[in-house]
């Protein structure tokens, strides 16, 4: 019986032992967890919260862009960046959030991807009635990067890269094409009726008419500018919304570029 | 074969008092070879360290006391090391697929599990050349709490 009760004591003892070093030991983690907690690692070594998916944007950007043949003409550039100023400013948009870029392509086609970049086709620009619809079309590319669309296909791209490197060893070539498709595919029919209404609005707010949102999807249904997933039946859903949604009499709609500005950009990019 | 077997009942033995015969040594040596090699890969690749800590399971079911006692401390020591590297690991991948940023936090205990990491790997150098010369090197914690789990 006592050699029992020593027993118990000596296993107590041990085990005392042990929570007591336990305890110590977590403690001396928590000190040096919280000492290294109090330096800013950030600003001292000049890193930036997102640098991962900035060095990927960037990254991307410079694969996709040797496909782009940049337009310097100005007949195009400088109404393209009056109109692009002239819906960040309506809508309170900080301009040097969005690089816009004009590309010599006969492809009817707009797309924003990742980082703050936004492309425009010639062949879009030539194939639109009036400058309500060229923005509404612009708009719509920049709804997706101002509701953060582009920002979560970020994350897929990281994925898809991080296995292309292991696969093949380089990250380059055409595999562009695919990522591109790839960001696309991961915007859903949501959020493209989000980013019309949400252009329809930036026109709005614009004194352009709203419903040219709804022109230009009827216009570009056939060329599938507007989602990857589209179908005609879609399109004139997506336009029949667009007209009925509600907006506000703002007074008579004006004219961004004189008519001659617009022509002379129509011609350039014929 | 004879003393070897009166040597292990001797019924008041400590891990201090073992006297191992050489192939133990080696034995129970190799275990922290095997262990460093764990410190070194686990801390980008956590699994490893799980891998030991099976194997140095397996090893402590049969052999010796010496190198039973030697391979619990080891596994124990994988342990810890497992779920710091673990935690690390997952919020590394985190932060390289965009789903939370890059912060100072993350820095910081980025920094203790290395520096974590850099005891383990002196203990259990001092282990392997220890328990080579026939004598135990007792970790802190981990060696009391391998003397309660480990019995003759
Ligand atoms: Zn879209």
């Amino acid at each position: 019986m006592v050699s029992l009760w020593n027993y118990n004591r000596h296993g107590m003892q041990k085990m005392n032992k042990i929570l007591k070093e336990a305890v110590i030991s977590v403690l001396l983690f928590c000190t040096v967890f919280y000492a290294t907690l109090q330096v800013d690692w950030l600003r001292v070594l000049h890193l930036t919260p997102t640098i991962v998916g900035d060095k990927l944007s960037e990254w991307t950007w410079e694969m996709m862009s040797s496909n782009i043949k940049e337009v310097e003409d100005d007949e195009v550039r400088l109404p393209i960046d009056t109109l692009m100023r002239e819906m960040c400013v309506a809508n309170g948009i900080d301009t040097a959030s969005i690089n816009i870029v004009v590309s010599k392509t006969s492809e009817v086609n707009a797309f924003a991807t990742v980082g703050k970049h936004l492309v425009v086709y010639t062949g879009l620009i030539k194939k639109m009635d009036n400058e309500a619809q060229l923005c509404a079309v612009i708009g719509h590319e920049v709804a997706h990067l101002q509701l953060g669309h582009i920002q979560s296909g970020i994350r897929r791209q990281a994925l898809i890269s991080v296995i292309m490197i292991l696969v093949s060893g380089n990250g380059s070539g055409q595999l562009s094409e695919i990522i591109g498709d790839m960001i696309s595919n991961s915007i859903t029919r949501t959020k493209e009726n989000d980013a019309d209404a949400q252009s329809a609005r930036y026109l709005h707010a614009m004194h352009l008419n709203p419903l040219e949102m709804a022109n230009a999807l009827e216009k570009l249904d056939s060329y599938g500018v507007f989602s990857f997933l589209s179908d005609h039946d879609d399109s004139k859903k997506r336009a029949d919304r667009i007209r009925n949604m509600n907006f506000s009499d703002n007074g008579p709609y004006r004219q961004v570029l004189s008519p001659g500005t617009w022509e002379r950009l129509q011609r350039s990019c014929k | 074969m004879e003393s070897y077997e009166i040597h292990l009942d001797e019924p008041s033995l400590r891990i201090e008092d073992a006297v191992p015969y050489e192939d133990e040594k080696e034995r129970a040596s190799g275990c922290y070879i095997m262990s460093l090699v764990a410190v070194m890969i686990g801390l980008p690749m956590p699994i490893i360290n799980l891998a030991a800590t099976g194997i140095f399971y397996l090893m402590s079911r049969k052999g010796t006391f010496f190198v039973r006692w030697n391979s619990i401390q080891a596994l124990i020591s994988q342990v810890p090391l497992f779920v710091m590297n673990n935690i690390l690991f997952w919020w590394t991948i985190r932060i390289l697929f965009c789903f939370t940023e890059l912060s100072s936090v993350y820095i910081a205990y980025f920094i203790t599990v290395n520096l974590y990491n850099i005891y383990d790997f002196i203990e259990t150098v001092r282990s392997a050349i220890s328990t080579r010369k026939g004598k135990v090197h007792k970790w802190y914690l981990y060696g009391t709490i391998t003397d309660m789990v480990c019995r003759r």
